[in-house]
């Protein structure tokens, strides 16, 4: 727990803002990172300046619109939550276990990150469509379909969202002083309880930055989601696949949507960065 | 849980066998028992396998031979097949004081008191209220409901031994309780555990390796070197007969009794004086590191207040050091250098003064009121 | 910074320049960038195969995606010597941007085609099939031109699709019904032929009569309009043509 309090130190001298002689910034690094924010800042300026913006309360208000925003919300936070009920146990495992086969099951459990996610989006399909390795029985036991209903639309979220949650409380996790945990068991805590009680709380701050990485992923997620889900407005159209498919036909609709999730990430990463990730 | 002999019957061993890359194997092979109501340190040098026992005992780790049993129950027992048997620490019934504490930053420090009772299966109310108790015990009260994070190392340390004391656990274990403060609070500490030691019913084991606080809180020492016991006995006994030279260092150390008034001490058998920084009073046991005693040809300058003439009755080596028994008023050992004997031509039966710091005079409470000594 | 670390720094920068240099030079060999419609993948391929045989020296390069991306690429002056587009609509924007030189001509035509996975497992028998609940059913996204013919066709024939998914790309669309996600979808001739017989044709007399026109046209921003000429010419010509009826176009 070292570590957090130090984390904490830094994080209150930080809000401080003390300007020290040491944080003056030398030149080659303040060259390089002003190119790395123009490659961030350039895009955002062009959306911006391009932007409808006499039009943008019509654009956003149209009712395709109001749908996607509708299922974005929830397809995402739905994909955040399950990321976090189910990555935080499998990260545990990875973290904590030692078992064959583990190293391969972390390289194929962070796969979505490298994998373009059509592919991602494909691979789901062969696994969970209607005639997939598990779709298939799944369909004839129960006639429940995945692909192009709002499920498919949380799996594919998922899929490309909790690699993130993993990755992050893995670390957490492999970076805990196990000591706390082993005074936990002197005191009668059986493992479970240590994991809840101890473990847990011990690298919630982890938890939070792994959630919210997660959660934007999924907000963004597009090809899985296209792939396996399809496009259908109300019922799989998610604001990422309204922008792609607008672009087609819309330019100025495609541009207001795309704001507003810019607009929305922003406000969500800057209260949260600062409220959770230093800590 | 405690049946017939209720004290903790360790029988431990450790094998591990030196790794390529790595340095020289390690084994550990020790016995001793506890019993109820005793006071144990098991006192060595760094990577003599204190924390290893610590472990084993705990449940952290396993035995690779050997056999541990508390109160009449085995809680890890090596071998192959039926007999063998393991008990996970959870299961173990053993408090632990763990070297740093490793108080949890995340709980209150009444949370933290609490841990142990509701794992175990109190109702969370119970179990506050019987740490609220505790925590009034070591006189934390007014912290129960601040992070640890918030507590001194003396206020930690004892928000530590209340927790593992909540557990009413049938063995206590000390790791190194003291080492992690400084020496204003160490002397404190020592104080206010003595007092709460006596009142565990159970037995204790303090692992430690400064002889001062092995001294000042065992009834009987174990002196673990490179994983084996070189000597056990009473402070008395190995101090007569030390069984090696890592014994005989330890036990040079001066233990006198006597009444502090402010920390005006006056010891018992010469009605020698001596001032100690720490203002207590009553009852006390001083313990002075004989490199601490410094010894001059002429009365020192500046006079300290702990200073005297007396006359050297013996001098003897000690490995690199050479250690001078000194005569009345008041008999102590003081080590120093070879090179500080020849040059001051030290010989026996010469008179020097000698000087002690202030800060160099320990002083442990012995009183039966105990309790006034927790008040910060 | 570490030496070894500035080393690698300047070994990466001077790959990283000889590559961006490399582009474009390509000594005295002549190369034709023709952007053509995703639809016409297969085809172009061949086309431009033919064509390179026919003028040694001659390399075509193709880039394909969407008809609309395409008007997108050349409006912001992307380098490009011919234009293929799967729409008249799209090709109109550009000759109204004066980015065409000389006039337009149609090269192809597309019809709908009503497909069902190999078997038909979902008995689909005709276009009002289409308007069943209870089935998969894809349709192309009615911004991209499969789906504004589609929805112009269903419209004559007087039926309310149900669709499942309306994707954005028509090869997509015949991935999904190929693996039997969806039980029927509504999408070119020309795909139809292109997919490796994973997809059935169900006869929908309804569709004949709704098709898109193909127009090919050389750019104003041509670097080596001749050639360009040159090659429009061959795509028009009786050998192009043969080659564009191979993969299911119409005339």
């Amino acid at each position: 727990m070292t570590v957090k309090r130090d984390a904490a130190a830094t994080g209150s001298k930080r809000r401080r803002s003390h300007r020290s002689a040491d944080s003056r910034t030398p030149w080659p690094l303040a060259v390089l990172a002003a190119v790395a924010s123009t490659i961030f800042v350039v895009p955002l300026i062009g959306l911006i300046g391009s932007a409808p913006w006499r039009d943008l309360p019509n654009l956003i208000a149209d009712e395709i619109v109001v749908d996607a925003i509708g299922l974005s919300l929830v397809s995402s936070l739905v994909a955040a939550m399950l990321s976090v009920i189910l990555g935080v146990p499998l990260a545990w495992v990875l973290s904590r276990s030692r078992f064959p086969g583990q190293r391969l099951l972390r390289a194929v459990v962070t796969l979505p990150m490298v994998l373009p996610p059509v592919v991602g989006g494909a691979a789901l399909l062969f696994a969970l469509g209607r005639r997939g390795i598990i779709g298939e029985p799944l369909a004839e036991a129960t006639g429940f379909v995945l692909p192009f209903s709002l499920w498919g639309v949380i799996v594919a979220n998922t899929f490309v969202a909790m690699p993130f949650l993993v990755v992050t409380v893995e670390g957490a996790f492999d970076s805990v002083d196990r000591r706390y945990e082993a005074a936990a068991a002197t005191l009668g805590a059986n493992r479970f309880t240590v994991f809840r009680r101890i473990s847990l709380p011990m690298i919630a701050p982890s938890l939070r930055a792994g959630l919210v990485l997660a959660w934007a992923r999924a907000l963004g997620e597009f090809g899985a989601t296209i792939t396996f889900a399809g496009n259908l407005s109300g019922r799989t159209q998610t604001l990422p696949l309204a922008v792609f498919v607008a672009l087609e036909a819309d330019r100025p609709r495609a541009l207001a949507i795309s704001l507003l999730l810019v607009v929305v990430s922003i406000v969500v990463l800057v209260t949260l960065r600062d409220q959770w990730w230093r800590r | 849980m405690i049946e017939d002999h209720g004290g903790l019957m360790a029988k431990i061993a450790i094998d591990r066998p030196a790794q390529p890359h790595q340095d020289i194997g390690f084994h550990l092979d020790l016995a001793f028992s506890i019993d109820p109501g005793e006071t144990v340190a098991l006192l060595g040098p760094n990577g003599a396998g204190k924390s290893t026992t610590v472990q084993l005992l705990a449940g952290l780790l396993s035995l690779d031979r050997g056999q541990i049993s508390l109160g009449g129950r085995v809680l890890d027992r090596a071998g192959n097949g039926a007999d063998q048997l393991f008990v996970p620490p959870e299961n173990r019934h053993i408090g632990v004081v763990f070297q740093d504490y490793l108080l949890f930053d995340h709980l209150s420090v009444l949370d933290n008191v609490a841990f142990g009772p509701v794992s175990r299966g109190t109702s969370r109310r119970e179990a506050k209220v019987s740490a609220a108790k505790l925590l009034e015990l070591v006189g934390l009260s007014a912290l129960a409901g601040s992070r640890p994070t918030a507590l001194s190392g003396g206020q930690a340390q004892r928000v530590a031994l209340a927790r593992a004391l909540a557990t009413e656990p049938d063995l206590l274990l000390l790791d190194e309780p003291l080492s992690a403060l400084d020496v204003t609070t160490r002397v404190e500490l020592r104080a206010m555990l003595t007092a709460h030691l006596a009142l565990f019913e159970g037995p204790i084991l303090l692992i430690s390796h400064d002889p001062a606080e092995a001294f000042g809180l065992a009834d009987r020492i174990l002196v673990l070197e490179d994983g084996r016991l070189t000597q056990a006995g009473t402070v008395d006994e190995i101090r007569r007969r030390p069984a090696s030279r890592y014994a005989a260092a330890l036990t040079g150390v001066n233990t006198l009794t006597g009444v502090s008034d402010r920390g005006a001490i006056t010891l018992d058998d010469s009605r020698q004086h001596l001032q100690t920084f720490d203002r207590t009073s009553g009852s006390v046991q001083v313990t002075i590191d004989p490199r601490a005693v410094a010894v001059y040809r002429r009365a020192p300058e500046g006079s300290p207040r702990n200073s005297w003439s007396t006359t050297i009755e013996a001098i003897e080596p000690l490995g690199d050091i050479m250690r001078l028994q000194l005569g009345a008023p008041l008999p102590l050992l003081a080590d120093i250098t070879p090179g500080a004997v020849s040059d001051l031509s030290l010989k026996p039966g010469q008179t020097v003064w000698v000087s002690i710091k202030a800060t160099e005079v320990l002083a442990t409470k012995t009183g039966d009121d105990p309790e006034k000594n927790l008040d910060d | 910074m570490p030496p070894s670390f500035q080393g690698a720094l300047v070994v990466v920068s001077i790959i990283v320049i000889s590559i961006l240099a490399g582009c474009g030079s390509d000594g005295d060999r002549r190369t034709l960038r023709v952007f053509a419609a995703a639809s016409l993948t297969d085809s172009f391929a061949d086309l431009a195969e033919a064509f390179e045989a026919e003028n040694p020296g001659v390399r075509v390069e193709l880039n394909l995606a969407g008809s609309s991306s395409l008007r997108e690429q050349i409006l912001e002056g992307a380098p490009a010597d011919v234009f293929a587009s799967a729409n008249e609509q799209v090709m109109d924007d550009l000759v109204a941007a004066a980015a065409v030189s000389g006039d337009p001509a149609p090269f192809a035509s597309n019809r709908l085609a009503l497909a069902v996975p190999a078997g038909n497992p979902a008995d689909v028998d005709g276009l009002a099939d289409l308007a069943d609940a209870e089935l998969l059913v894809g349709l192309c996204a009615s911004q991209v031109p499969c789906g504004q013919l589609a929805s112009e066709a269903l419209g004559m024939a007087g039926v309310t699709a149900a669709p499942d998914t309306t994707e954005p790309d028509v090869r997509a669309l015949l991935a999904k019904v190929e693996a039997g996600e969806l039980d029927v979808g509504l999408i070119y001739a020309s795909d139809v032929v292109a997919s490796t017989g994973g997809v059935e044709v169900i006869a929908a007399p309804a569709l004949d009569g709704h098709s898109t026109r193909y127009p090919v046209a050389v750019l104003s921003g041509s670097t080596s309009p001749a050639l360009a000429d040159a090659f429009m010419i061959f795509v028009l010509s009786p050998e192009g043509r043969a080659i564009l009826d191979r993969h299911g176009f119409g005339r």
